[in-house]
């Protein structure tokens, strides 16, 4: 019933119009205040959506209905400005400008809405300032440049980036906004990794990135960041936590035949690298002598580092054929192994436009050769954005871009034995690693330096090979129809359609891999497609001189389908043959399809007064298929407000301010749950010399699933001063998000681990700050501006079930990242140090701490981030430099964790002690700073091998503050004069030195920071991190 | 007109999306394609037997934790454990995946099979329902078990902890059940799913019976009456009686179906055989030595690796490794023999209960027989061991003999060896030096238990005591 009302009262509303009017033909040029023509302005003719765009010579024809008074001029790097209709042709010029204070943003739905008419928080990002410094994965790119978004990137090259914006509002679910190219949303699945080896499926851990990196930054337009779910209640559920609507490039912009060609290279060095001690070698005790490693000899199959000085004894190593020689620290002997990456893009974009078709075609080519040796990336992106102006009433647009991305070599990740970083962290001071470069014996067998525990790097970078692909299609085509003047009609259909092959193969001989016992082999194929079918009506007209009214109804059928399939084996028959039918056993299969279907209607309506009061009201309701019948229904509604009262008390505008807004926003939005929750299913087993075998459900489902509901207020102010050299956007919000669909976890002796319930709230709260300033401004056209944002978010799980205190999101080393009841969603929980009252750490009679208990250690959120950017331009030069800032949130370091365990980190050198080769622990042992039970401040000294091996699980000392500020870009560019480029033979030539997370300001030791296991909701850990990349390079674009 | 039309195309469209938004169809796409809803009782009988060996007769039980504290093996790095520091994570996985998996899975079994009026495969579940809660009751003492595992019948996610008492009583009316269950004997119709026995419920009824035997037996401290009158019900009903009654596992030596010691010791080196093990079988001259351990790396000779010891106490070279027999791909996992049958009835006979029939001397030696035949020790070689003075059943010493003997015999089943020496104090075991603590005597409960279902676990808490390594379960008196 919902659905005909909203129906109804959209065709009550559209049928009080007037009657038919006379249409005038108006046209005219376009000019820059230099007096070029410009390209692509976008010419609308006020309250309506009649639009025209100028051509290569600045020239337009539009179409103005009788109710027409003015138009209004935008386009890109200029100022807009209205001019009243006088005669049948208008000509303007535009002053040029850095910043579009005043412009056109594309909210919901790709609905094009003047800024200042939206009573909610959008921030814009323009495709440029994506690709200042080149980031291959634009949503890392995003760092720092938009008030309220957190992004955690996984160091790993090519890996996944988590997107979170205004903090978790999700338990259990997705907590990343929705990405949207040209009106289709896009899949941005990643890999979830476990942070250990992964199991079926992931097995190997590797981070193939998130899919959204697929898109590529230089055929971005702009991006509009809808970050409430006030801005996305009409994207539907999945907006829930906001939305990145992406606009590509098109041909409207072009000047005639546009041809822009762009390339850069970078090269990438490692960021971070744990700083190790280089006075103690490989062994225990202070004691080492090789034979065979593993056990042979004294401690030669230990892999840590607690063995004698390093100062040149001779000592048999597993180099040394059995010979005595030098024991020396190699300082450079992780370092060394990583290469210098380098990344090479070329792109070519060319584009047309007339009156009546504009296209744009690119092509862009990146390649990364790794840091890790042997670790190639590639990406191929063809993308061709074009419109036909079929009639005067019917337009037709269609975007499609194709990418190939490749990859080979990708190093594992997480706590297992292809991730290089895992055996660094053991690694043995006194290893050469360029020894190990020759990884075969004569026998063609495994050269290394420890044949218990880990594999030569070498080997496990050349020898196994590791290879992805993915082709995909984004793709939509829209009809226009111009019914009337006033009232539009679209029909959009676009999909989203990949395939992916990832393979893992392994060679025999390999130490610790339990996925590659006597080789391996495991292959995925996936596929994904979501379709979206809809259609629009768009009104907006003025109702009276003071009123008026632009409203949308549409409808929209999203289907989507995930297909996966799984083929693996640890054994191989015949080595290196990567072919599952090369298996030495049965191989493990599997297999699983996901369908989705939702059915929406929606629509939109907003009300002007006086064009500076505008009221703005939606309603959506989904139908969904994951949800039971008859409770698969539900509606959701928004209400906002924007009161310009600068414009409403035009007095206000003195000399200081020169523009005022105020907004408000109510939103709700539901969503439903993930396919097939609603009747639990048996758990495929062990399958028995092929016979299959099964387990009684371990996660009991729920029939009578609710949809989750998450409710928000918003408000916020626009402030512009001293003509608009000042900027602010202040905004403040409040969200709660109930009935959450929720595994939660139960006691296993209810025979389950986990039921399906609509439980638990977790609400945020927070404020975003953006401003802009333009300190200097001279005639010459020297030019600073800055860019800052800041935004706090305070989070907080006020319920879960019943008196359920916690729900474990993830356990790692004992540690685990909890939702715990009155806590921030994702506390970091584990053990302590005893400590008395005082709170000095209290130590037992044997030197070493005691264990306190477990308790809430750190939260893996930010308490704030910001950004802070600053241009200056004079002439052809401009330089951008963006800091970014993470401050409060934590990390658990399991690298700094076994990096004392294994005695490696410089830590760990005070007090050796111990063993025929060092002093006694007695005298030279480590105190601990600490007081006795009995309040007596500690006097036993401790071996610090002992101290540093006991705090392996004892959390508390390996949880760290993990703010930091980070030079995340550095540009440098000169656009060269025309004088001088017309002598080349080009009309434009811009240069351009560019830097990528050049510097690191922390207080965390030996990793980045920023970092994670993967791009899933638990957050907050690090173990054996790939280095982070510093880049670095060049750029060059050229327009012939 | 214009807007007439207008209305008529809004109403088409709204009518077209409307059809698609009510569709029945939503509802169907919501039909799993990927598993099943339902299966019956013999997968799940298949997969959970596999489960429950992997967790109660594997690494961690065996190598890290029971086994190591009965001083089977030692570790030799990473020796948390082996100083009695175990990690917490692990007691979570022994009891989630022992609750969750084995335990209500042979409980869907046997309810599933009551409800198809098939008696014997109810049997079989309550079989091994009974000897995993057994298990779990000897680890940690009062367990949920009258309210367990029955989130989706009941509702009842926080079952309260049953007293070790009540378990032990519901494990022998369940057994005394099963033994009627699989009375009329024959094929039970699991047929290979069975991968104990194959589908012989004769043997079932056996395995029913001993496993009675050995709860009974394990209350001889606590409530001698209730231990004697159970065992004396429980033999007089057939028993494991040869090795062929064996309730055994036989792994099939291709992956999956591997033994879980051989696939830890394909990427893993962190055990040796025990010194506690080695010097008891080298000094009663056992033929087991050789198959028990490997010859030390280094020297060749048998040497065993003391529990505890601080690190770099000893080269890994030195020490010997655990048996090749048992680190087989196909190497059996054990739930229980007949050779632990006839060392329960040689210490009831020394009880002066009712064993069946035969002197405790008997059952004695017929025990060391059947453990010694299970690896292959000729009958000669077995003969000469008997004849020797030091294992010639002394009835003064017997109770200790006995205890020797089956902790001997269990090698590598830790769990039920930890338990016996538990209740014996036969052989001696001392802790390491490098222990932070005396010798384990259960497990602590896990930690999860404290967020999911606390009111309970205080409860029981608060009613045993010391619940840390070195509290006693009830059945355990000093």
């Amino acid at each position: 019933m919902k659905k005909l009302l909203v129906l109804t009262t959209a065709c009550l509303v559209l049928g009080t119009g007037e009657v038919w009017a006379q249409n005038r033909t108006v046209s005219g040029q376009v000019t820059s205040s230099d007096g070029r023509p410009l390209a692509g302005v976008i010419v609308a003719v006020k309250g309506t959506n009649v639009r025209a765009v100028t051509d290569a010579n600045g020239r337009y024809t539009i179409e103005v209905p009788a109710t027409g008074q003015q138009l209004v001029f935008s386009g890109q790097s200029v100022a807009s400005r209205e001019a009243a209709i006088s005669g049948n042709t208008v000509n303007v010029t535009l002053a040029s400008q850095a910043v579009a204070l005043e412009g056109l943003v594309v909210t919901a739905l790709g609905i094009t809405q003047r800024e200042k008419t939206i009573g909610t928080s959008v921030q814009s990002v323009r495709g440029e300032e994506l690709t200042r410094a080149p980031e291959a994965n634009f949503v890392s790119a995003l760092s720092g440049k938009v008030a309220g978004v957190s992004v955690t990137n996984t160091s790993t090259q090519g890996g996944s980036s988590r997107i979170v914006i205004r903090g978790a509002a999700s338990i259990s679910g997705n907590n990343q906004p929705l990405f949207v190219v040209d009106g289709v949303p896009v899949d941005n699945s990643a890999p979830r990794l476990n942070g250990f080896t992964g199991t079926g499926k992931t097995q190997g851990a590797v981070d193939y990135g998130n899919a959204a990196a697929d898109i590529n930054p230089n055929d971005i337009e702009s991006i509009s960041v809808l970050k409430g779910p006030n801005a996305a209640a009409l994207y539907g559920a999945r907006a829930a936590n906001g939305a990145i609507i992406i606009t590509t490039k098109s041909g409207r912009n072009a000047r005639g035949l546009g041809i822009t060609a762009n390339s850069n290279v970078t090269f990438e060095t490692p960021l971070v690298l744990p700083s190790y001690q280089n006075q103690y070698g490989q062994g225990y005790g202070g004691e080492f002598d090789y034979v065979n490693g593993r056990g042979g000899g004294r401690n030669d199959g230990v892999d840590e580092s607690w063995g004698p000085p390093c100062d040149g004894r001779p000592i048999r190593q597993f180099f040394s054929e059995g010979q005595p020689v030098p024991f020396v620290c190699y300082e450079d002997n992780v370092s060394s192994f990583f290469e210098t990456g380098r990344t090479i893009t070329n792109s070519v974009a060319l584009s047309a436009s007339s009156d009546r078709v504009n296209g744009r075609l690119s092509v862009t080519d990146v390649r990364t050769d790794g840091m890790y040796p042997g670790m190639e990336l590639g990406r191929l992106t063809t993308a061709f954005n074009g419109g036909l102006r079929l009639t005067d009433r019917l337009s037709a647009d269609a975007a499609v871009q194709y990418v190939r991305n490749e990859g080979l070599n990708r190093p594992g990740v997480g706590y297992q034995g292809t991730n290089p970083m895992q055996q660094f962290v053991w690694y043995g001071r006194t290893v050469d690693t360029k020894l190990l470069r020759n990884h075969r014996n004569q026998d063609g067998s495994q050269f290394n330096w420890n044949y218990n525990y880990h594999n030569n790097p070498y080997w496990l970078a050349l020898e196994n090979r590791n290879e992805d692909d993915r082709d995909r299609v984004i793709g939509n085509i829209s009809l226009n129809y111009n019914l009337t003047d006033w009232l539009t009609a679209n029909v959009r259909s676009g999909t989203d359609v990949y395939s992916e092959f990832r393979q893992r193969g392994y060679t025999q001989g390999l130490v610790g891999v339990p996925y590659a016992v006597q080789g391996g082999l495991h292959e995925q194929d996936r596929y994904h497609q979501e379709t979206n079918t809809s259609f629009l009506l768009s009104a907006n007209r003025n109702l009276t001189s003071d009123f008026s009214l632009s409203a949308n109804v549409g409808g929209n059928r999203r289907f989507s389908v995930d297909r996966d399939s799984y083929r693996g084996t640890n054994r191989l028959t015949v080595d290196r043959l990567y072919n599952i039918g090369n298996s030495a056993i049965t191989p493990t299969l599997s297999d699983s399809t996901l369908e989705k279907q939702i059915n929406s209607l929606y629509g939109q309506a907003q009300f002007g007064f006086r064009n500076y009061l505008f009221v703005e009201l939606t309603g959506r309701n989904d139908w969904s298929s994951t949800l039971p019948q008859g409770n698969n229904s539900y509606f959701y509604p928004s209400v906002s407000g924007s009161f310009v009262f600068s414009d409403a008390f035009p007095s206000l505008l003195s000399g200081i301010l020169s523009f005022g807004k105020i907004r408000a926003g109510w939103a709700r939005v539901g969503n439903d749950a993930d396919p097939y929750q609603l009747a639990s299913t048996y758990i495929t087993g062990t399958a028995w010399s092929g016979a299959p075998a099964y387990s009684y459900p371990n996660r009991l489902a729920n029939a009578e699933l609710k949809p989750e509901e998450t409710t928000s207020i918003e408000a916020g102010t626009e402030l512009r001063f001293l003509e608009d050299r000042l900027g602010l956007d202040l905004t403040v919000y409040q969200s709660q998000t109930v009935n959450q669909i929720l595994p939660v976890q139960v006691s296993t002796t209810s025979g389950f681990n986990e039921r399906v319930l609509n439980a638990g709230q977790i609400s945020n709260r927070g404020m975003e700050l953006a401003a802009t300033v333009i300190p200097v401004r001279l005639s010459n056209g020297f030019e600073w501006e800055m860019r800052a944002n800041y935004a706090r978010n305070k989070n907080k799980v006020d319920e879960l079930y019943g008196d359920l205190q916690t729900l474990v999101l993830g356990s790692y080393w004992g540690l685990n990242v909890e939702a715990r009841r009155g806590e921030p969603y994702g506390v970091l929980f584990g053990n302590s140090f005893k400590r008395d009252a005082a709170g000095n750490v209290v130590v037992g009679a044997n030197g070493l701490p005691i264990w306190g208990p477990r308790q809430v250690l750190g939260k893996a959120d930010p308490d704030w981030t910001a950004g802070l950017t600053n241009t200056i331009r004079y002439g052809g030069l401009d330089v951008s430099v963006l800091v970014d800032a993470k401050q409060g949130g934590s990390v658990f370091s399991v690298t700094n964790m076994f990096g004392a365990y294994a005695g490696i980190i410089p830590e760990t050198v005070e007090g050796r002690c111990g063993g025929p080769n060092l002093p006694p622990c007695s005298t030279n042992g480590l105190l601990i700073n600490g007081v006795t039970e009995s309040g007596q401040p500690n006097t036993v000294r401790v071996n610090p091998q002992d101290y540093w091996q006991y705090l392996f699980q004892l959390h508390e000392p390996f949880v760290y503050d993990a703010s930091f500020v980070k030079l995340r870009e550095v540009r440098l560019g000169y656009t060269v004069p025309g004088r001088f480029t017309n002598r080349l033979g080009v009309s434009g030539l811009s240069l351009a030195v560019v830097g990528r997370n050049l510097a690191l300001w922390t207080d965390m030791p030996h990793i980045d920071p920023e970092t994670s296991f993967d791009a899933s909701n638990v957050q907050g850990l690090e173990f054996g991190q790939l280095p982070s990349t510093r880049s670095f390079g060049i750029n060059v674009s050229v327009t012939p | 007109m214009k807007l007439l039309r207008l209305s008529r195309k809004l109403s088409v469209v709204a009518l077209a999306v409307a059809v698609g938004a009510c569709d029945e169809g939503l509802t169907d796409l919501n039909q799993n394609p990927n598993a099943p809803t339902d299966v019956p009782a013999d997968l799940i009988l298949r997969n959970a037997v596999q489960s429950v060996a992997n967790t109660a007769l594997g690494v961690g039980m065996s190598w890290n934790h029971a086994g190591l504290w009965a001083q089977h093996v030692a570790q030799i790095q990473y020796a948390e454990e082996d100083r009695y520091q175990p990690r917490v994570d692990n007691i979570q996985a022994f009891w989630d995946a022992l609750y969750v998996a084995p335990a209500k899975d042979f409980d869907v079994v046997a309810s599933k099979s009551r409800a198809a009026n098939r008696p014997l495969q109810e049997g079989v579940g309550l079989v091994m329902k009974s000897w995993t809660f057994g298990v779990m009751t000897d680890l940690w003492g009062d367990i949920p078990y009258t309210e367990a595992l029955q989130g989706d019948a009941s509702g009842n996610f926080t079952p309260k902890y049953s007293t070790q008492q009540e378990v032990y009583n519901g494990l022998f009316t369940d057994l005394r059940r099963a033994d009627q269950l699989l009375a009329p004997g024959g094929a039970t119709g699991f047929g290979a799913a069975d991968l104990i026995y194959n589908g012989d419920g004769t043997r079932w009824r056996r395995f029913a019976n001993s496993l009675r035997l050995r709860n009974a037996m394990h209350l001889t401290k606590v409530d001698a009456a209730k231990a004697r009158s159970e065992f004396e019900a429980a033999i007089a009903n057939p028993v494991l009686s040869s090795n062929a009654d064996n309730a055994v596992l036989r792994y099939t030596g291709a992956a999956p179906n591997q033994n879980p010691f051989f696939v830890n010791v394909l990427s893993r080196d962190d055990h040796r055989i025990s010194k506690t093990m080695v010097d008891m079988l080298r000094n009663l001259n056992d033929p087991r030595l050789p198959v028990y351990a490997q010859p030390a790396q280094s020297n060749g000779q048998y040497v065993g690796y003391g529990n505890g010891l601080p690190n770099n106490s000893m080269l890994l070279a030195d020490a010997s490794k655990i048996g090749s027999a048992f680190l087989a791909a196909n190497a059996p996992a054990y739930f229980m023999t007949a050779a632990e049958v006839f060392f329960l009835r040689a210490e009831a006979a020394q009880r002066g209960w009712n064993a069946g029939g035969g002197t405790a001397a008997q059952h004695y030696a017929a025990g060391i027989r059947a453990a010694m035949e299970m690896y292959g020790i000729s009958s000669s070689a077995i003969d000469a061991y008997l004849a020797q003075p030091s294992v010639q059943y002394d009835p003064a010493r017997g109770f200790q003999q006995i205890a020797t003997q089956k902790w001997i015999a269990l090698y590598l089943q830790g769990y039920e060896a930890w338990t016996e020496w538990r209740r014996t104090g036969f052989p001696q075991i001392a802790p390491g030096p490098a222990a932070r603590g005396p010798v384990p005597r259960r497990l602590p409960y896990p930690g999860l238990e404290v967020s999911l279902n606390k009111a309970n676990l205080d409860a029981a808490i608060a009613r045993q005591g010391d619940t840390g390594l070195a509290g006693r379960v009830w059945w355990d008196r000093p």
